[in-house]
């Protein structure tokens, strides 16, 4: 390559917050390294720095036309709005990670620091790249530090839900090699949009290897979306995992594969779109019903949220199997539906888990009947906690509301009405479990705080977040508006 | 315009209100025990009765600016909310957007009405008040806001809206197991608002014209009055509409709802949330897909014709006055589903003032059987009788209420069963005539029930010691009883601009 195509490969552009990330993970290690052990939060500070450096880069360049750099990586809306969206949500994470190192019951090391940023560079690298050698190294890269992430309280439950992750997690990753493989072996290529090309000629000479690579992909990438057959590791790594992990794995992590994987799967198999993704549609029922009912039985809230998400990655899930029936035409209502979807479900996680974890500091809330706890006192958190709830549960004046309105409108449009009567049928049994913690911490019985709770210092960080998180909530379920509308102005792909 | 804004949005801001508010400061109290501190959240339910105070004289300038005979929406006004994309340069508009017309201004009203009773006739237990005035409020808005809006999204979360707020004011003013009355009216109203928004989603679908999908309810069905519509449309709003409604078979949440729920909140489920679902049936299903309601008239009049008669036997069954209340609700909504089937002028005018009726003589029923119940603290028949001597008060606006629920003349109840029977003799004498039966059935249980509680020996001592009702208690009861009575000597007015919603039913011959 010329430095002359390298100077003109827009690099700022596509990789300018993906090397931000990168880079301040780099330094934020050696500083680690060296910094003596009293300096237990600099490392994050530092952390958030970098990130909020990489979010305004990003939100900069978010309206620049799209730009195509070094054959691998793209700027198009899908990778900025992701972008910003991911950095965002890091930027949240980390900020309750803060309060998490602070406390005493949570022997989190400060090494956690730069390996959420490795993390959140390896899935800005999945929603960046175009070429099925990158994107593997992104996932990757985000799998192994979460791996790791997930493990690092060294409780026991922590080893064994990261040991669990680590080996279902490395099968999937292999999965997906294998099935791209395929692909290679097919064309010669790694670059999707070359491999898009020629995806129908691929359709006509080898179907049976098409659907057995797309297979493979779907299940490779089912499991690191807890997709139904494959979520058993997702409720013990949620369980064991400190919450600020637990927040990671279920938002960026989920944001980030869902865009990997609505970008792969669209572009190697454009050619048979019609042929193969019925049977994601299939697994998004059968991710759906089964989450939901699985669910059920959860007396945990950590299992419980963990279950919920797995419920909720199948009504994830529709968009991209409604691509059976996409046109070019009807593609926008795709990414729009996913990605609002995605939004919404997001922060709606993230400000459950920054909940979950000052229940969990202060008053060792485990299980669901323990929010009888909570002192009456608290109303805000109450209320905070019973927000994200509904809006999991999609009740109006969420946001949750709306993306699965939009979801089902999208169902309807695309002929698939099955899958978005399905998703409102399965939302109706999740009032059942979402409600279960809402009634215990509205019953009566609820006592003053005689200053019974675990002695902590205040935790503004993560009540910054919370509050973030529900205000999101519900202006996105108010006025859905400013997002739809500023997707409509968004070129996708 | 300005007036129904108003009308609506005094509630939210109220609701807005009460939780912004501080609560105020428990009593510190010791290993949990709370003092019942009579008035420490009193000025709550101050809020509550100015907002709807407001509401109410509102809706009274509503219907004196109430154009007649005219068939568009009046007071509307509207604003852009979002857009939905649908694809390239293919987007689907929703609006907030609001306005009345005959059909929706009687409903309307009556959800103030009520609403206004509501908060002068009950008072929660001290501790409650503040959670209760705000979901009430809620709760209001949401009705008052899915009668009054004219565009599908607004509709659709109103009714969503209307879901949530009832589901907490169920759990939390709840006697015993509010847990599962309100897990259930929260499964049953849920599935049932699928089935609605899925129905108008199609509506929506089946009208849209290159690429735009239409919205408001005045191109929906100047669009549909031509094209037909998939017959799963309707049957999807069909399915909607029984659960909503409470309608036998999908009818176990309503009585089981009522049994637990304090007064203002079984007031508010009586009188207004199962008048709901039937205001869809007329609005979107008769009054956009005409011809599937015609295809599946037999249909709906079957459902309607069993309701009537089931509810009303299972009323005569029912041990205490809530069961039988719920019941006679489900009965009236059955001979109101049954006008609907007629598809003509008179049916649906029955079956409105029998909707409105139905909601004043629930209330009235609900609120006289309160008063009793604070004294007695049951409402079993077994335990009361005789009370006509102690409490002649009482008694008498019982009665008035029993006698209102089975259809005499110059109550309201009586111009709705005569008209709804009226037409159904015109169009299916058959069924017209086993709804007769209905009517029969209705007098036995409710005079059956004046018998045993207020006539019929005194069963012990304590009930000749019960006080009356005092003027606070027994004024909302006047107020009720003096609108039944209205309605039934003065149907005129309130007609004439039902009347004016109806005037395309013509075109199907009706």
């Amino acid at each position: 390559m010329s430095l002359y195509s390298l100077l003109h490969a827009h690099l700022g552009l596509t990789m300018g917050p993906l090397s931000i990330v990168a880079i301040s993970a780099v330094l934020v290690m050696l500083i680690e390294l060296l910094l003596p052990t009293r300096f237990l939060q600099l490392p994050v500070w530092l952390s958030l720095l970098g990130l909020l450096v990489a979010l305004v880069d990003a939100f900069i360049h978010l309206s620049q036309v799209p730009q195509y750099s070094l054959h691998t990586l793209v700027s198009d809306g899908l990778a900025s709005i992701l972008t910003c969206l991911i950095l965002l949500l890091s930027l949240l994470l980390l900020l309750f990670h803060v309060d998490e190192l602070k406390s005493q019951t949570n022997q989190f090391p400060r090494e956690g620091a730069y390996l959420f940023l490795f993390a959140t560079a390896g899935a800005l690298a999945m929603v960046t790249a175009v070429d099925l050698v990158t994107l593997y190294v992104g996932l990757e890269l985000l799998s192994v530090s979460s791996y790791i992430l997930v493990a690092m309280t060294r409780k026991r439950l922590a080893l064994e839900g990261g040991m669990k992750y680590l080996v279902l997690g490395g099968v999937g990753s292999a999965l997906f090699l294998y099935g791209a493989s395929f692909i290679y072996g097919m064309t010669g290529q790694t670059n999707l949009y070359t491999i898009a090309r020629m995806s129908h000629q691929l359709w006509l000479l080898n179907p049976a290897i098409v659907v057995l690579s797309f297979l493979l992909m779907l299940c490779g990438l089912g499991v690191k979306l807890s997709l139904v057959p494959f979520h058993y590791w997702t409720p013990d790594a949620y369980e064991g995992a400190s919450a600020s992990v637990a927040g990671f794995l279920a938002s960026v992590s989920k944001s980030a594969t869902f865009a990997m994987t609505l970008r792969v799967l669209l572009y190697l198999f454009l050619g048979s779109t019609h042929d193969v993704f019925p049977y994601v549609a299939a697994m998004a029922a059968l991710t759906m019903v089964a989450g939901n009912l699985l669910a059920l039985g959860q007396n945990k809230l950590r299992r419980l949220l963990a279950v919920s998400s797995v419920a909720q990655a199948g009504y994830l899930l529709i968009p991209i199997a409604l691509l059976a029936q996409a046109t070019p035409n009807t593609w926008p209502l795709v990414y729009n539906s996913l990605v609002f979807y995605l939004v919404s479900y997001s922060i709606v996680t993230i400000g459950a888990f920054a909940v979950l974890s000052i229940l969990e500091q202060r008053y060792e809330v485990q299980e669901i009947a323990d929010l009888s706890r909570l002192p009456r006192q608290y109303r805000w958190l109450r209320a905070a906690f019973a927000c994200f709830l509904l809006g999991f549960a999609g009740m109006p004046l969420t946001s949750g509301f709306m993306g699965k309105l939009y979801l089902l409108i999208a169902a309807l449009r695309l002929h698939e009405l099955w899958l978005g009567v399905l998703l409102f049928a399965v939302s109706v049994i999740s009032f059942y479990y979402y409600l279960k913690p809402i009634r215990t911490m509205y019953q009566k019985q609820l006592f003053t705080d005689n200053g019974e709770g675990q002695a902590v210092s205040r935790q503004t960080a993560t009540q910054t977040v919370i509050a973030f998180c529900v205000l999101v909530t519900l202006l996105l379920g108010v006025w859905p508006g400013i997002l739809l509308q500023a997707f409509s102005h968004v070129q996708w792909y | 315009m300005a007036f129904l804004l108003l009308a609506l949005i005094t509630p939210l801001v109220a609701s807005l209100l009460v939780w912004l508010l501080p609560a105020s400061s428990p009593s510190n109290n010791v290993q949990g025990l709370k003092q019942p501190h009579r008035s420490h959240e009193d000025h709550f339910i101050w809020i509550g009765r100015v907002a709807m105070s407001i509401s109410f004289l509102c809706m009274f300038v509503l219907w004196i600016k109430m154009r007649l005979l005219s068939d568009v929406y009046q007071f509307a006004f509207s604003f852009r909310w979002f857009q939905f994309s649908l694809g390239f340069h293919q987007h689907w508009t929703l609006r907030i957007a609001y306005g009345l017309d005959g059909l929706s201004l009687p409903l309307f009203s009556l959800a103030v009405l009520l609403g206004w009773i509501i908060f002068f006739a009950v008072r929660p237990p001290g501790e409650q008040i503040r959670v209760y005035t705000g979901w009430m409020l809620l709760a209001l808005f949401a009705v008052m806001s899915s009668f009054a809006a004219i565009d599908l999204l607004t509709f659709i979360l109103s009714m969503e809206l209307t879901l949530l707020a009832g589901f907490f004011l169920i759990l939390r003013q709840g006697k015993e197991q509010h847990w599962d009355a309100a897990l259930q009216f929260l499964l049953y109203r849920g599935l049932a608002s699928v089935f609605i928004i899925l129905a108008l989603l199609g509506l929506a679908a089946a009208a849209s014209r290159g690429g735009l999908w239409p919205a408001s309810y005045a191109v929906l069905s100047a669009v549909l009055f031509h094209h037909s519509v998939p017959h799963i449309v309707f049957l999807a709003l069909f399915i909607g509409v029984l659960l909503e409604e409470a309608f036998v078979p999908l009818h176990s949440w309503f009585p089981n709802a009522m049994q637990d729920a304090g007064a203002g909140v079984a007031v508010l489920l009586a009188g207004i949330l199962t008048k709901t679902g039937l205001y869809a049936l007329i609005r979107f299903g008769v009054g956009m897909m005409p011809q599937d309601a015609n295809d599946y008239r037999l249909l709906i009049a079957t459902v309607g014709i069993i309701n009537l008669l089931y509810a009303a036997f299972a009323a005569w069954s029912a041990k205490d006055w809530r069961r039988l209340i719920s019941f006679s609700s489900i009965s009236h909504m059955g001979l109101a589903l049954f006008a609907v089937a007629t598809l003509r002028q008179t049916g649906m005018l029955g079956a409105l003032f029998l909707l409105v009726s139905s909601g004043l003589v629930s209330a009235l029923f609900l609120l006289t059987s309160e008063g009793m119940f604070k004294r007695l603290h049951s409402l079993e028949f077994s335990r009361l009788g005789g009370l006509s001597k102690s409490m002649p008060i009482a008694s008498g606006f019982l009665l008035f209420a029993a006698l209102g629920s089975l259809g005499l003349p110059l109550t309201s109840s009586f111009v709705g069963e005569f008209q709804s029977i009226f037409s159904g003799f015109a169009v299916l004498p058959g069924f017209a005539f086993v709804a007769l039966l209905g009517l029969l059935l209705s007098a036995i249980y409710s005079l059956n029930a004046i018998r045993k509680t207020t006539f019929g020996p005194v069963l012990d001592s304590t009930l000749m010691q019960l006080a009356d009702l005092r003027w606070l208690e027994s004024w909302p009861l006047a107020v009720l009883s003096l609108f039944l009575l209205l309605l039934g000597i003065l149907p005129n007015p309130f007609a004439q601009v039902a009347l004016s919603a109806f005037h395309h039913l013509r075109a199907l011959g009706g």
